[in-house]
């Protein structure tokens, strides 16, 4: 074969997002289970797996820059070094919303408000989406991909009909409706604000990285 | 042939079922592409596959090989160029051609530019003068050379002695210019130069460049054509090309699998 190490590089970068693919995948399980049963030392392991996870992007990162500049990618190989790098900042965010849900077992006092039925279909979609979307990627296989990508609708259901069940719950006690339709919106609100204040640091990273070649944890 | 490819552009050359053979060697076999005016196109694929010797055929350099065989037609405003009664200076002038190595005239840098026009008949000191400058300041040589027209163009740097190359070129008013691996004996710098120039040139001329370097290509031409076993395995627009070839041997050729 004419570029055999390039080869090798290109395998060994597909290797590396189908093993965090499987990080990540165990750390979504273990955050969800954490949370349904309020296993406080399960969540505490998901916890530490976060700088694993981000290890693992660093170096997917390290290979793409390293492909790039070294090798001159084209065409579909191109596309592929490209799609790693989004495809691992994918999977990074999610471990870390995994890991947010983790530490929220800790927060909840004493027990569930309800039997966590929906809650834990969604997660258990969410998994079987990873999967799929990593087997996806291992394999090239775009019907599958697709096929996956589908089963959001199914997630999106569950979190709009358990939204409007804690609503109702939360009525039920409050007797306010709009107040508590207010209030669990405002909590979304500021949910996704601080979200963007992660994203917002995160390009502050990559500014430090950029101009210095550190990378420094600012979060 | 990609169907729109060319929606709303005018055809520079228009090549139909060109054959051509070297003795009992078919190297290039029913080569059909229309090459726009006023783009690049650039024309790939791995040694031996039959590129340069395509680009040859747009100015009939390959008449100069005796055992060579032309068929079919290569037509350049209206006027198929190996019909029997074309005038092949002529046709040269029309059609210019950059070659891989750059070969000045042992002569003057002003000299080097005034040679084609004088051939073509223009005697006037002034006029010829002009020609000199217009030319140098097209090529982007003009700022570095004018104050030393007259010293010989063999001292210039190589790639001041490639873009003195393309200026003659220019001197003699061509529609079309060939380039046949212009900067693969070039510095990094001087490629840029070059590539540049190349870039600036397309709004005046047709460009058609033959090109090992895969970046090169598909940083400045328009389109690309692939070739493979003296056949066009691939023709499209070079962004198509080269994130997204339709046939797998382009990608194994650009990606670098082979060639």
């Amino acid at each position: 074969m004419v570029r055999e190490r390039y080869e090798n590089e290109l395998l060994k970068l597909k290797k590396k997002i189908v093993e965090m693919g499987d990080m990540s995948n165990e750390v979504i399980q273990n955050g969800m289970r954490s949370f349904i049963d309020l296993d406080y030392e399960l969540a505490k392991s998901t916890v530490a797996m976060d700088d694993v996870i981000d290890n693992k992007e660093m170096e997917v990162e390290t290979s793409v820059l390293r492909l790039i500049a070294l090798q001159q990618p084209m065409a579909g190989d191109l596309r592929l070094i490209t799609s790693c790098l989004k495809i691992s900042l994918d999977l990074e965010r999610m471990s870390d919303l995994a890991v947010n849900i983790a530490l929220l077992s800790e927060r909840i006092d004493e027990e569930h408000i309800k039997p966590l039925i929906d809650t834990e279909k969604m997660g258990n979609i969410a998994y079987s989406m990873l999967k799929d979307s990593i087997i996806a990627f291992e394999t090239s296989d775009i019907e599958l991909a697709k096929q996956t990508a589908k089963k959001d609708e199914e997630i999106d259901k569950l979190f709009y009909s358990v939204w409007m069940e804690l609503i109702e719950m939360m009525s039920s006690v409050c007797k306010d409706n709009s107040l508590i339709t207010n209030a669990s919106n405002l909590l979304f609100v500021i949910r996704y604000l601080e979200r963007i204040g992660d994203h917002a640091c995160n390009i502050c990273e990559s500014v430090v990285y950029m101009v210095t070649g550190e990378r420094v944890e600012l979060n | 042939m990609v169907n729109g490819l060319f929606q709303g552009r005018d055809i520079g050359i228009k090549v139909s079922d060109l054959n051509l053979w070297y003795s009992t060697n078919h190297a290039l076999k029913q080569i059909s592409i229309d090459v726009p005016k006023n783009q690049v196109t650039s024309l790939i694929g791995p040694s031996g596959c039959g590129k340069s010797t395509f680009i040859r055929c747009l100015n009939r350099m390959n008449d100069l090989i005796r055992s060579c065989r032309v068929e079919g037609d290569v037509v350049v405003d209206g006027t198929n160029i190996y019909d029997p009664d074309i005038d092949v200076v002529e046709l040269r002038k029309k059609v210019g051609m950059v070659f891989q190595k750059p070969n000045p005239f042992p002569m003057s840098i002003a000299e080097n530019i005034t040679y084609g026009p004088k051939i073509h008949g223009i005697k006037n000191k002034n006029e010829l003068n002009r020609i000199v400058e217009e030319s140098l300041k097209s090529s982007a040589l003009w700022d570095e050379v004018s104050d030393r027209l007259d010293k010989s163009a063999l001292d210039l740097s190589g790639g001041q002695q490639q873009r003195l190359c393309i200026a003659r070129t220019l001197a003699v008013n061509p529609e079309i210019i060939l380039f046949d691996e212009p900067c693969s004996a070039l510095d990094p710098i001087s490629t840029a130069k070059i590539e540049e120039l190349i870039m600036n040139l397309k709004k005046d001329y047709t460009i058609v460049i033959v090109t090992h370097n895969m970046q090169q290509a598909a940083r400045i031409s328009d389109y690309t054509a692939y070739f493979l076993h003296g056949k066009i395995m691939e023709y499209g627009d070079t962004e198509q090309i080269f994130e997204n070839p339709r046939v797998k041997s382009t990608e194994d050729y650009i990606t670098g699998r082979f060639g």
